[in-house]
């Protein structure tokens, strides 16, 4: 059912930024196959029930706490309250 | 030794810290063969550090993992000292500040060895992945110490240090402490802080710790729980003093587990610690129906994060900066660094995100793990804890396994408590030849001091 080809599997080196040479991919094709068949169990899992709630994790309070962030960024690193980072070249 | 003996042993003026360093940086010698650490302290460095312990201890002042030897997995943040995740993307990467377990480590006196070895970003069974060569089994240099963190449990088994730190997503604590016959704890999802550790699935994640004895890694355990404000998961649980080892009076023996192919001599063994577990307390068949699937689900759901989690990798905001003439050919350059294992799973996770797939895939792994928590939530009902082997072979030669499935089976037994968010420990079962068998404790969410207290009243015994 699960079935990787290889133009799917260059799109989604693409996607992943992820460089692959014939071989590798080859490879990676052959894995992912054997893989996903193996986990094709999956798709037989039936609806959950529906009571299901994390509930009893709660969550922190919703603000940033700029005070610990500012505290991560070196001083020589920090501008008017940025951060600064490598120059890098766009397309 | 336990650390509590060492403590009573300092007291009695038996020995001093730094003769418990000195005795550990005669253990590190091994490492040469072993490769547990990627990176050690200088030596000078940590006699000085045992030094001032016992210079503290000489003042009065206690602390509760004064002067104890800890090595720390390296994808979690320790300030000043590499942190690569056994990844040549993160070679050079110095991390700028402290995990807040590390912190908490410093706090109580600890005094850091060095960052052990690991799979690539903790993802595999064996610590093979690293990209710095594999970690070797203490008790048989052949084999290997299981993984994800390898070096960690490889550390404590071979007396290099007292307590070490792991992450475990699926099992990386859990089962290389079977494998190198030591303690390998995880607990309850958001119990110990994450901030500072390098992520690889969110959902899953935990830092785990390991210990030669359970009192050691209650020990820890009690250092490290809390809620953090710089990690929104993490909460309050109780280490103790209630519910504890005394509420622990029926035993879940899982149903399905006869099916899912036990080694021989893992099975006998286990057998036998059953036996013996049914001189105490009364076990009890209980069912898991979704247990063997758990697995497929957490091909899914774990890649799936981490394709995610490890796009900050393109050498700009992390990694190595490669050079090129565009910025997208830089970025591909930069995570070609990524080893064989990460690219899969980034593939394999991108791929159960993806339109038109993601409904059979991720969303399905996500409805068996609503599945799984509901089936122990309904085996809670009627035990108190559940039991089942660690792993479900023996540590294998270096080498021996390169098909990925079956690697990944490595963790069939681990991975449950991971997707419902369940403490768990490994504890020594016994012994077939030289070669150890661990046994898995599970508890209910947030019933960590149960469990540990519980698993160290066995070690009485």
């Amino acid at each position: 059912m699960f079935q990787v080809s290889r133009a799917m599997l260059q799109h989604l080196a693409l996607l992943a930024q992820i460089e692959l040479s014939p071989e590798k991919e080859e490879n990676l094709l052959e894995d992912l196959n054997h893989i996903l068949k193996t986990f094709e169990t999956i798709s037989r899992v039936p609806e959950p029930p529906k009571w299901f709630s994390l509930g009893n994790t709660p969550l922190r309070e919703d603000k940033p706490i700029l005070e610990a962030l500012s505290s991560l960024i070196p001083a020589d690193r920090s501008e008017q309250g940025y951060v600064v980072v490598r120059r890098t070249l766009e397309e | 030794m336990k650390i509590g003996d060492i403590f009573e042993r300092r007291q009695r003026g038996e020995l001093t810290f730094q003769s418990i360093m000195e005795l550990t940086l005669n253990n590190l010698e091994k490492d040469e063969l072993l490769h547990a650490f990627l990176y050690k302290r200088p030596p000078e460095e940590l006699m000085k550090e045992a030094q001032q312990a016992d210079a503290l201890w000489d003042q009065g002042i206690r602390k509760p993992l004064q002067g104890i030897p800890v090595a720390i997995k390296d994808n979690i943040c320790v300030e000043g000292l590499p942190c690569t995740c056994g990844s040549k993307i993160l070679e050079n990467y110095v991390a700028p500040y402290d995990a807040t377990v590390v912190k908490k480590l410093k706090e109580a006196g600890a005094i850091i060895v060095g960052k052990t070895n690991l799979d690539e970003f903790a993802m595999g069974s064996s610590t093979e992945n690293s990209a710095f060569g594999p970690t070797r089994n203490p008790l048989d240099t052949n084999l290997v110490p299981g993984g994800s963190s390898g070096g960690s449990a490889a550390a404590v088994a071979a007396g290099m240090s007292l307590l070490a730190l792991g992450s475990d997503t699926g099992g990386s604590v859990r089962q290389p402490a079977a494998f190198t016959g030591i303690v390998g704890f995880k607990p309850s999802y958001g119990a110990i802080s994450r901030y500072g550790l390098v992520a690889f699935a969110s959902s899953l994640d935990q830092i785990g710790i390991f210990a030669a004895n359970t009192m050691d890694a209650l020990l820890g355990a009690f250092v490290l729980f809390g809620k953090d404000p710089m990690d929104s998961t993490s909460t309050e649980i109780p280490i103790g003093p209630e519910p504890s080892q005394h509420n622990v009076r029926r035993i879940g023996v899982i149903k399905e587990l006869s099916s899912l192919g036990l080694q021989p001599d893992v099975e006998r063994v286990y057998t036998q610690f059953l036996n013996t577990l049914a001189k105490q307390y009364e076990l009890v068949e209980v069912s898991i129906p979704h247990w063997e699937e758990a697995l497929a689900a957490y091909y899914f759901v774990a890649p799936a994060e981490a394709s995610a989690n490890l796009a900050r990798y393109d050498g700009v905001r992390y990694g190595s900066t490669v050079e090129a003439n565009t910025y997208w050919q830089s970025v591909r350059m930069a995570r070609s660094l990524f080893g064989d294992e990460v690219k899969r799973r980034i593939l394999l996770g991108t791929f159960a995100l993806s339109a038109g797939y993601k409904d059979a895939m991720y969303d399905k792994a996500q409805a068996l793990r609503q599945w799984l928590i509901y089936e122990f939530n309904e085996a809670f009902r009627t035990v108190d804890i559940i039991v089942s082997p660690t792993t479900p072979n023996l540590p294998f030669p270096i080498g021996a396994v390169s098909d990925p499935v079956e690697m990944y089976k490595c963790d069939l037994f681990t991975i449950p408590a991971n997707l419902a968010y369940l403490p768990a420990i490994s504890v020594p079962a016994g012994f077939t030849g030289n070669l150890p068998v661990g046994a898995q404790f599970i508890a209910p969410r947030m019933q960590d001091y149960k469990l540990l207290s519980f698993a160290a009243s066995l070690e009485v015994r």
